[in-house]
């Protein structure tokens, strides 16, 4: 049976359009209390004093905690659990004294570190009365100036040098072209649909959480050592998640929070981040300032490539966004220098979000070899094709498979991209200036170990668990496809239940390695429930392909049978022929219309061709690719995080003022798959796609704005001007 | 939220006196009220629902046409007489919310609705509008929404509503029902500029209601358009509009009312500027003198000064489409 490749419908689609599937804050346990927490509108400062009696007296009250209270929650801290949190990411990193400090937990000390910090909970029967009491609760807070530091240098980082020389024998001609532009991207909120939201039971001395995260076992590990628990005292429950794109990637102290304040009430407590606590308890991708220096003698040839990027990161925290990741391997220069500095501020910590570094990284170095191209009146694809690395020079590595050629190939053709050099404001329909524009994606393709457990019951078909989570991506589904081709079943016979820590390992799902990670596995499963079934039943080998699984499993003697198919994670290096790179690819090319009167700028077409490796479902492919195409739309655009100049504090903290785009925002989106399965990286050809979507839409949009007007967008959003 | 009252009165006069006693608030669609509400701004002791009163008609005469003040925001836009002979109200309308606010919003409710200001709504910041005397954080730090017309030194909120706007551009006249009777006002002095009192948004007397809202017709061939600038293409308020109605005699201008949304503290209009165009040919230069004399007044702060071209920008499109036609 043919399945993998084929467009098959998310299998979980009509239990979420039907209000069935289940998400973290739906799960109703008896006794349930509502929790809300008091965000601070002071950036730095000492909390005096609370008054929290008019609250604690209003009906349905049932507690209120502030850091005084921090040890009746018995939350266990050290420099170990503080690393397997979001507050502790990028900490080693960058090293520095602040590095050292204990990491920001709410409610555990009286500073306040950033306007937004939690600095008490209401817990109250209904989210009404919780609400109300919030507004009642009185501080006293001493406040002081916002102290300023010097940038530190990080080291390296998301598997990336962040200080960086390379030279690289290539045969360039003679300095012809200089290029340096300065680029600005803003603070983006991540604003899933589903805002986080965590539900923690007890039972006796172990406890559920009912949560929405990307990763069940990293939230088990950081809770359970918070309560000081062994791991199999917690359970992480996450069956659906309503979005992440990185705000459920790592572990946020309310996950922790609401387990604590279940066990000192003794009663169920959901803890409900709502919109505004999104912006500054769940991360946010930061602010960045770029520059990008270009050199390049008379053919186009990059002499040298350098990307400085500064970015913030918050007071006692540890993740900046690694900018110059795709600068470091993504074309062949003679020299490559990549560096970065981090600020601290009395900011919220920032976190992932799709594409972490490349996003805001790609923005720059896209737009800045446009900017070389027109100088050089050169088509900037051929400036691109002609600066292809034809290994990844930074990693001194061939690439496992880079069809990079094809999709500009493949992108430009279908585009009806024009080639030569397009003069600015040389297009027009109906009065509109229009404009072409491209840009590269790169990103990388990891994998990690992961388990598969398949089980089979008398009369019931075959269960597929795992404690992955699908984020909206379509893991059920693909896990579904691997497992009937490979066992040549119906899919109407198969049942795939995930995200629940009790289940087998596997990794978060973020930087896009679930796919490469968990089919795998699922292959191996399947592979040894086959071989079960021979050791039992030698008769029928699997080879003779009769009778069908279901059927020999039915004429054994067994009721039940199971079997674990594990995946090692990234392919063994030396077992290969010669160490290799593994990256996904992609290009970009869009139409703009621009109305230059009344700042009026429409994205009209994108065309992006991507080489991901083998595709296993078509149509939840695009989606997600075309899904990261329109978060470029939103950060090209209009999404722009405000916060106050003076306290920092996030003034669009909510959808009404942080714009993201509407159905009447996007174009016709045409996506392309290259479909070279990378044979070297797993056995299936197959590697994540989440996240390339992204990188280098918001440079192709800009490109082709200035294509159509001659105006050069170096700082984002674009917005509205005329 | 604190448990309030409701009251569902059926005749206007049970409503007036629902709120006579000043403890009360009407609520229409609620689709401004209930948001506030959650955001967590006071509320008052008594809701006052007007669902049941019998407003909801649009009744046509020969020489005006009279909205009820419950009749919903999308009623308006889809009726025949208004799309043909006021299509600038209607366009303004659909440019507006999306269309399940439209169908539960009312007319009255939408020049009433509130500013769109981040600092007024969510509320533990500084703001002269929600809280008398406590400051204006706009003032301190400006967003790209803020105003440039008819600001003040206590206020910069943009009033958000664009179907005002087109209304002001067609002269629309406010009924009102007060405790001691009906009482009407040209929509053009309905609304007060913030000055020193920005909590006083509108003439509207204590314990009233809008009851409808009048639109006169004339008997020339007008043309009328709404044209409504955002960053997206849908879903999001004006960072600039402009509602234009026009009367051509021998290809120049006859007559002409301009309004402005999105810049101004009010939906905004100066007949001095306009009179600059009667008998004009539009051309760049006429229109030019007209966008210098409309804005001149415009006060623009760092953040809001992207406002001033795309408002000309605006007022150039418009005209350009409405002699074209
Ligand atoms: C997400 C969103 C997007 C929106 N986008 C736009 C937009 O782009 N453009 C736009 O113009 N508007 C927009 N709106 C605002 C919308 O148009 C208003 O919320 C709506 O028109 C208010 O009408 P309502 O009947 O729901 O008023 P309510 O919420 O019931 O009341 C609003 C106010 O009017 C008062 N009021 C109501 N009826 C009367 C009456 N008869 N007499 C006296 N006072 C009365 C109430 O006391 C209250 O102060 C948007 C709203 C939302 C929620
Ligand atoms: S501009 Fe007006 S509404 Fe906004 S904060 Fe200032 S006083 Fe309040």
């Amino acid at each position: 049976m043919k399945i993998i490749g084929t467009c098959v419908d998310r299998v979980d689609a009509i239990e979420k359009v039907t209000g069935r599937a289940h998400y973290a804050a739906d799960y109703q346990p008896q006794g349930l209390l509502t929790a809300l927490a008091l965000r601070s509108v002071w950036a730095r400062g000492y909390i005096r004093s609370f008054d929290t009696k008019a609250a604690l007296e209003l009906a349905g009250v049932h507690a209120v905690f502030t850091h005084l209270d921090a040890k009746a929650l018995g939350w266990k801290s050290s420099r170990e659990i503080d690393a397997l949190g979001a507050e502790g990411l990028g900490r080693a990193s960058l090293a520095d004294a602040a590095s050292k400090l204990p990491a920001y937990r709410p409610l555990t000390s009286p500073e306040i570190f950033f306007a937004g910090q939690w600095i008490a909970i209401v817990v109250a029967e209904t989210l009404e009365q919780a609400r109300a009491a919030l507004a009642l609760i009185k501080v006293d807070v001493e406040t002081f100036e916002q102290e300023q530091s010097l940038p530190v240098r990080p080291g390296p980082f998301f598997a990336g040098d962040m200080q960086h020389q390379h030279d690289c024998a290539v045969e360039t001609g003679a300095e012809a072209y200089r290029f340096s532009g300065e680029y600005e991207t803003p603070m983006q909120l991540h604003q899933p649909m589903e805002p986080s939201a965590t539900t923690a039971v007890w039972n006796a001395d172990a406890v559920t959480l009912y949560d929405s995260t990307q990763g069940v076992g990293a939230t088990r590990a950081y809770v359970a050592s918070s309560l000081d628990l062994p791991e199999d005292k917690v359970r992480v429950v996450s069956p659906y998640v309503g979005g992440g794109f990185g705000a459920k990637n790592q572990i946020w102290p309310h996950q922790a929070l609401a387990a604590h304040m279940a066990r000192t009430l003794g009663k169920p407590v959901r803890l409900q981040l709502t919109r505004n606590d999104m912006a500054v308890a769940s991360g946010y991708r930061s602010e960045t300032k770029q520059k990008i220096d270009l050199v390049a003698d008379a053919d186009g040839r990059l002499i040298l490539l350098r990307h400085q990027s500064t970015v913030p990161t918050s007071l006692r925290g540890g993740f900046f966004e690694p900018c110059g990741l795709n600068s470091l391997m993504l074309y062949k220069a003679g020299r490559v220098e990549v560096s970065h500095h981090v600020q601290r501020r009395a900011v919220a910590t920032p976190t992932p979000f799709r594409a972490p570094g490349e996003t805001p990284g790609s923005f720059a170095l896209e737009t800045a070899l446009d900017e070389l191209a027109h100088e050089m009146r050169m088509d900037p694809l051929e400036l691109r094709m002609r600066n292809f690395a034809e290994k990844d020079h930074y990693h001194g590595r061939a690439w496992s498979s880079n069809q990079l050629p094809d999709c500009y190939r493949q992108g430009a053709a279908r585009f009806g991209w024009p080639g030569g050099h397009l003069a600015p404001g040389s297009m027009k329909r109906e009065g509109l200036a229009v404009g072409y524009g491209m840009a590269t994606t790169a990103y990388p393709a990891p994998a990690l170990p992961a388990s598969v457990r398949l089980y089979l019951r008398r009369g019931e078909g075959i269960l597929v668990e795992t404690s992955a989570t699908d984020i909206g991506t379509g893991m059920r589904t693909i896990l579904l496809q691997t497992v009937a081709e490979e066992l040549g079943i119906d899919p109407e016979h198969i049942r795939v239940s995930l995200g629940d820590s009790s289940l087998t390992d596997a990794p978060t799902a973020g930087r896009s390695k679930s796919t490469a990670s968990l089919l795998p596995a699922a292959l191996m499963g399947c592979r040894k429930l086959k071989a079960e079934l021979d050791r039992l039943d030698p008769r029928a080998n699997s080879a003779t392909n009769l009778p069908g699984i279901l059927e020999r499993f039915a004429n054994s003697k067994h009721d039940e049978l199971e079997v674990i198919g594990h995946s090692l994670g990234m392919p063994d290096g030396s077992a290969m022929r010669e160490p290799l790179s593994f990256y996904s690819f992609g290009a970009h090319f869009v139409e703009v219309e621009v109305d230059q009167s009344i700042g009026r700028i429409r994205v009209r077409r994108m065309v992006s061709a991507f080489d991901c490796g083998r595709i296993v479902n078509p149509k939840l492919a695009e989606s997600q690719v075309a899904g990261g195409m329109i978060f470029g739309i939103g950060m090209a655009l209009m999404e722009h995080g405000i916060r106050h100049p003076e306290s920092l504090r996030v003034v669009s903290d909510n959808l009404a003022d942080y714009a993201v785009p509407v159905h009447a925002d996007i174009p016709q989106i045409d996506v392309i798959f290259v479909q070279k399965p990378d044979m070297s990286f797993n056995e299936l050809g197959v590697r994540g796609l989440g996240e390339i979507g992204l990188p280098g839409t918001s440079a192709a949009i800009g490109n082709a704005v200035f294509n159509a007007t001659g105006r050069r967008f170096r700082s984002l959003p674009m917005g509205i001007v005329a | 939220m604190t448990c309030v009252e409701w009251t569902h009165p059926s005749t206007v006069a049970q409503a007036i006196e629902a709120l006579a006693d000043g403890h009360g608030q009407a609520v229409a669609g609620g689709t401004t009220l209930l948001d506030l509400l959650k955001l967590g701004h006071e509320t008052p002791k008594r809701y006052v629902d007007l669902g049941r009163l019998p407003l909801r008609d649009i009744a046509v005469t020969q020489n005006s046409v009279s909205i009820g003040a419950l009749a919903s925001n999308s009623q308006v836009a889809n009726s025949e007489l208004l799309r043909t002979e006021f299509a600038a109200i209607s366009e303004s309308i659909l440019a507006g919310a999306s269309q399940q606010i439209r169908n539960a919003a009312t007319v009255a409710g939408n020049i009433m609705q509130a500013t769109r200001c981040p600092y007024f709504r969510t509320v533990d910041w500084a703001c002269n509008k929600r809280q008398p005397g406590s400051g204006c954080e706009a003032l301190r730090a400006a967003g790209p929404g803020h105003a440039i017309l008819g600001t003040s030194n206590h206020c910069i909120a943009v009033h958000p509503s664009d179907f005002a706007v087109a209304l002001l551009a067609f002269d629309a006249i406010v009924h009102i029902q007060t405790p001691s009777g009906r009482t009407s006002l040209p929509l053009a002095e309905f609304y007060l500029l913030p000055g020193e009192t920005p909590q006083r948004e509108n003439r509207l007397p204590p314990a009233s209601l809008i009851v409808a809202l009048e639109i006169p017709r004339k008997m020339e061939a007008r043309r009328s358009a709404y044209l409504k600038l955002r960053g997206r293409a849908s879903y999001e308020f004006a960072a600039a509009s402009v509602a234009a109605v026009l009367t051509f005699k021998e290809s120049r201008v006859a007559k002409v009312s301009m309004a402005l949304g999105g810049v101004a503290t009010a939906p905004w209009r100066k007949p001095e500027a306009e009179a600059l165009l009667i008998g004009k040919q539009l051309d760049r230069d006429s229109i030019d003198r007209f966008c210098d004399e409309l804005l001149a007044d415009a006060r623009t702060l760092p953040e809001t000064a992207h406002k001033l071209p795309l408002v000309r920008g605006a007022i150039h499109h418009v005209l350009a489409r409405l002699a074209e036609q």
